[in-house]
């Protein structure tokens, strides 16, 4: 049971890791990124791939992280290309062309690497905590997934990249009118949100494996998350990841998975009643 | 007196047609000048094309002697040229503290953010007893002072405030204007653009009367009812 919470706690960590960046780059570039999943497939195949020709993990590890960087940039050349039109527009525009970019990218990944499952086995012995015996790989990756987001809350709310990354949220003029780069902002948040991506897929394979069909799900998965955080929160993205994580594993495990959609659903438009879309804005 | 800002010949059009015709303003070191008119004469738009948010489709801008006509509202505030908005002028969601430090990270940092809070505190005393409260929570005259303490914590050599009257209650009016005069005696160029003729005339030494996005008429603030007078009979005739 402690097995289940534990992994569904870390589940739903990933998922607000993925979910805010697509947050922030909603926020920031005026995107919503359809192809947010597919990033996290680009890194886990990435790291299936130099794994099994022998890479050391360190550096296959690396290496599957910057392999998102070239995503992150396709998806910034997107809202570059759509910025000139006007909000409607461009809302239309970037969903399809992120869209277009996804399916590329699922088409691309699934053809050239259909078994590129990627997993990383760190030993199957248990440890015991309050009587309950809980798989050490879930605890590296509840720990990574805490250390992960701390970062993120650090770097958004203590550095001097993240208040301009704020402040450009919250008023792109006025960010401008301050002196603030809102374009190489937005550029560095694309590039940040493809890297946490790869990093949670990374952290996922800790758990369980990650196929590479399963960018579209992820993206689903992260659009609720967002949504029921109030699109435009990171920290109400974060704790709508949370739950969206636990409720899906923890049905999953009691009353088995055709009902974990329906019950993510729910509970993320029951959250986004909750909580009123942008209440926690930051 | 030395010309700190120039515009020159400036036309801008927006959805097709001409919002600023042919206009020319300039603003010394030190003064402070007002552009009146009424509601969609051209002021927001002349403000924000000197920031840099809007393209001048003929003419350019000259600041310190330089042309920034091609430059971003980034770059322009670098050197020193700041824009108070009317509206959504803070970070709402961010702590006071933030709003400012946001400021002063985009500006000349040519001191301390902490010499320049010390500064600023000097201005607008309320400030320091409530940096950990958020921008969102003020009223509409703090937030209005709080976005000219922003402005002014980069050290800009001209500001320039969209209608500083706009929305405020008499008291909170005289303390913005207080302030403005307070500015102009320390030696900041300052352009406003306002709809109250008579909050316009309290602060500035010299008008511009917009309508229609041309510039009818400018006056050096001498007399100030008699100024008044004549800026009406421009504009309503």
């Amino acid at each position: 049971m402690l097995d289940v919470l534990i992994d569904g706690l870390s589940n739903g960590l990933q998922l607000s890791l993925i979910a805010a960046g697509m947050t922030v780059v909603h926020g920031i570039a005026g995107v919503l990124n359809l192809s947010h999943g597919e990033t996290v497939v680009v890194a886990t195949v990435t790291a299936s791939v130099l794994l099994s020709l022998g890479t050391p993990v360190p550096l296959a590890l690396l290496l599957a992280l910057c392999s998102t960087i070239p995503v992150g940039l396709a998806v910034w050349a997107i809202s570059r290309t759509v910025s000139g039109f006007d909000e409607r527009t461009r809302g239309v525009l970037g969903l399809v062309m992120t869209l277009g970019l996804a399916l590329t990218l699922h088409g691309s990944l699934v053809y050239l690497f259909p078994t590129a499952n990627y997993s990383l086995v760190l030993g199957t012995f248990q440890l015991e905590v309050w009587g309950f015996f809980v798989r050490f790989s879930s605890l590296v990756a509840l720990a990574l997934s805490v250390a992960a987001l701390a970062f993120l809350y650090f770097l958004l709310g203590r550095t001097r990249f993240g208040r301009s990354v704020r402040a450009t949220f919250q008023n792109r003029d006025l960010a401008e009118a301050m002196g603030i780069d809102v374009e190489r902002t937005a550029l560095m948040t694309v590039l940040l949100a493809s890297l946490l991506a790869g990093l949670s897929g990374l952290i996922r394979g800790l758990t369980v494996p990650v196929e590479p069909s399963r960018g579209m799900e992820l993206t689903v998965l992260s659009l609720v998350v967002s949504v029921a955080g109030g699109m435009r929160s990171v920290p109400g993205t974060v704790a709508a990841g949370v739950v969206v994580g636990l409720v899906n594993s923890l049905l999953a495990f009691f009353v088995g998975t055709y009902l974990t959609y329906l019950a993510v659903l729910l509970s993320a438009a029951i959250l986004l009643r909750l909580t009123g879309a942008g209440r926690w804005a930051w | 007196m030395r010309s700190l800002l120039s515009v020159e010949g400036v036309s801008v059009r927006l959805d097709g047609s001409v919002a600023l015709r042919d206009l020319n303003l300039h603003v010394g070191e030190g003064e402070v000048v007002a552009v009146v008119g009424p509601n969609g004469s051209g002021k927001t738009t002349l403000l924000r094309t000197i920031a840099g948010f809007l393209k001048p489709s003929v003419g350019r801008v000259v600041f310190d002697g330089a042309d920034v006509t091609p430059l971003r509202p980034s770059e322009r505030s670098r050197l020193g040229i700041r824009l108070v908005p009317s509206e959504m002028e803070v970070f709402p969601a961010m702590s006071l503290l933030e709003n400012l430090r946001v400021s002063w990270e985009g500006g000349a940092r040519r001191e301390t953010f902490d010499e320049a809070l010390e500064r600023i505190v000097q201005t607008f005393p309320w400030i320091e007893g409530r940096l950990r409260v958020r921008a969102g929570n003020l009223s509409g005259g703090e937030r209005r002072m709080l976005a000219m303490a922003m402005a002014l914590l980069s050290s800009p050599k001209l500001l320039m405030i969209d209608e500083p009257s706009s929305g405020l209650s008499p008291k909170s009016l005289s303390a913005v204007l207080g302030s403005i005069s307070s500015l102009s005696s320390s030696g900041l160029s300052v352009l406003l653009s306002e709809q109250n003729v008579d909050a316009a005339l309290r602060v500035s030494k010299r008008v511009v009367v917009l309508r229609s996005g041309v510039k009818l008429a400018e006056y050096e603030v001498s007399d100030r009812a008699e100024v008044a007078a004549l800026i009406r009979r421009t504009i309503w005739g």
